[in-house]
């Protein structure tokens, strides 16, 4: 890991701490002793949110997610991964600004073909991305415009395959920069319906033969009807035209419906019902097409005897045949005595993998809690299991 | 105003129901991040082989269609399943 590399996660750790007695404040430790197929090894994590309002307008927040092992298991193809971003929120009236610095350390990855498109004989290994964003919005009674420009720099190291030695060769470190930016407006046309329209430019700098270029107009509509006092129903329907090379003809314009159902069914039954479809017109006589769709559904029964609201049963699935992307989960907590929490969650993915999950909560203060944790995965698709027995932190102030 | 809503809503359920049964699925598929299950944990950009998914200038994970290449490894990480 580079000096520079080290040094950001420096400062965004002690930027945290140093800020720490300031308003909203949590930090997440966590370790783990891992014993997986290929033998065992530790893992680590540590997760810091900041946030802090500054007078009436502004709002800074902060946010360091570092997770290490002491080594590289097969669905973490990095060793060491941070994710932090440091940014501020401005609103006044109508108006409201956006301005974000993100970071992401990848230490030592994995070799990857990133770009396949732009240069199939490279490959490369990930150190840092830095990615800056500015978003401006302003919201008129007929009107609601939004604006936005993002720039995303990553440094790799890349690797050349040399035909005559048959290996690949380290190259000087490199990088790539991908910018995004687009606009959109937003009216109301009648109670609970609303029409929007944008359009959003992307382009991969590095690729002068525009492989990662892509122009997105779109337009829709949107409504909201409240069926009940505690049931709402949503939904939208999109229609994006997508100019791009790396789009196919008959993809070019895209159908996005959506219909969200949300019921609160009494005081402690909560849930909602989700349903996606993607569909394109192609072909000459524009045929419709189904690309994708996704089911969602999910049901939260909160336990009224704990007066903290934390105990609760959370079920639901996830169907999405297209993609073979089907999920069932199933999480609860539940407080056994006093202080004393235990709770378990299964995540189950057919033909893909499952993980079971086992934790036992200590709480000493109302926020502040204690735990040791058994995690077990396995991978059917690729074919390995790990357990993970761990204890952790969570501080809040 | 309401049954406006309602009718509107109708009808973009029934678009949708046509949408998904009256269509032949085109060859090859794409894959989404559902914006309202994404927690934005950038496990899935972690994974990514072909730095295909980034934060967008909301803070949600979105799939760059120009890069991905279809392997499905963000499906199975998503610690909220929000990937279809």
């Amino acid at each position: 890991m580079s000096k520079q590399r080290c040094l950001l996660i420096f400062l965004l750790l002690l930027a945290a701490f140093g800020l720490a007695a300031q308003n909203a404040f949590t930090w997440k430790t966590g370790v783990a002793m891992l014993n997986s197929d290929p033998g065992k090894g530790f893992t680590g994590t540590s997760r810091l949110d900041w946030n802090q309002r500054v007078g009436r307008n502004i709002e800074l927040y902060l946010d360091s997610n570092l997770n290490a092992t002491d080594r590289g298991l097969a669905p973490n193809v990095q060793k060491l991964w941070h994710n932090g971003d440091l940014g501020m929120k401005f609103t006044d009236g109508d108006l409201r600004l956006k301005a974000e610095y993100r970071n992401l350390a990848f230490g030592a990855s994995t070799l990857l073909g990133l770009y396949p498109q732009w240069n199939p004989t490279l490959s490369q290994k990930r150190l840092t991305q830095h990615q800056g964003t500015l978003k401006a919005a302003y919201a008129l009674p007929f009107l609601q415009m939004e604006a936005y420009a993002q720039g995303k720099h990553l440094r790799y190291t890349p690797y050349v395959f040399n035909p005559n030695t048959f290996e690949l060769e380290k190259q000087a470190t490199d990088g790539v920069t991908d910018v995004y930016t687009g606009l959109s407006v937003q009216a109301p046309v009648f109670k609970g319906v609303t029409v929007h329209a944008g359009a959003d430019y992307k382009d991969g700098l590095f690729d002068e033969s525009g492989n990662y270029r892509l122009t997105d107009l779109n337009a829709g509509l949107a409504a909201e009807y409240k069926i009940l006092p505690d049931a709402s129903l949503s939904g939208s329907f999109d229609w994006t035209y997508r100019d791009g090379d790396a789009i196919g003809k008959g993809r070019r314009n895209h159908l996005q419906s959506v219909m969200r159902y949300q019921h609160r069914l009494t005081y402690s039954i909560s849930g909602y019902l989700i349903y996606v479809n993607n569909s394109v017109l192609s072909g000459n006589f524009g045929q419709l097409r189904l690309v994708s769709n996704y089911l969602r559904g999910q049901l939260q029964f909160c336990f009224p005897l704990d007066p903290s609201g934390a105990s609760y049963i959370l079920a639901g699935g996830k169907y999405s045949p297209e993609n073979k992307a089907d999920a069932y989960f199933a999480e609860t907590d539940y407080r056994v005595w006093k202080n004393l929490y235990t709770g378990g969650a299964l995540n189950w993915q057919p033909d893909r993998q499952t993980l079971y999950t086992g934790k036992l909560s200590y709480y000493y203060t109302p926020v502040n809690e204690l735990h040791i944790s058994y995690t077990h995965l396995d991978n059917e698709l690729k074919g390995y299991g790990a357990d993970y027995i761990g204890l952790g932190s969570s501080i809040r102030w | 105003m309401n049954r406006r809503s309602v009718t509107f809503l109708l009808s973009l359920l029934a678009f949708v129901m046509l949408l998904s049964f009256a269509c032949k699925q085109l060859t090859g598929t794409e894959y989404y991040i559902d914006p309202l299950s994404c927690n934005g944990c950038g496990e899935c950009i972690r994974i990514c082989p072909n730095d295909a998914i980034y934060y967008n200038q909301n803070g949600e994970a979105r799939i760059d269609q120009t890069k991905c290449t279809h392997c499905a490894e963000c499906v199975a990480v998503c610690p909220n399943n929000a990937v279809y």
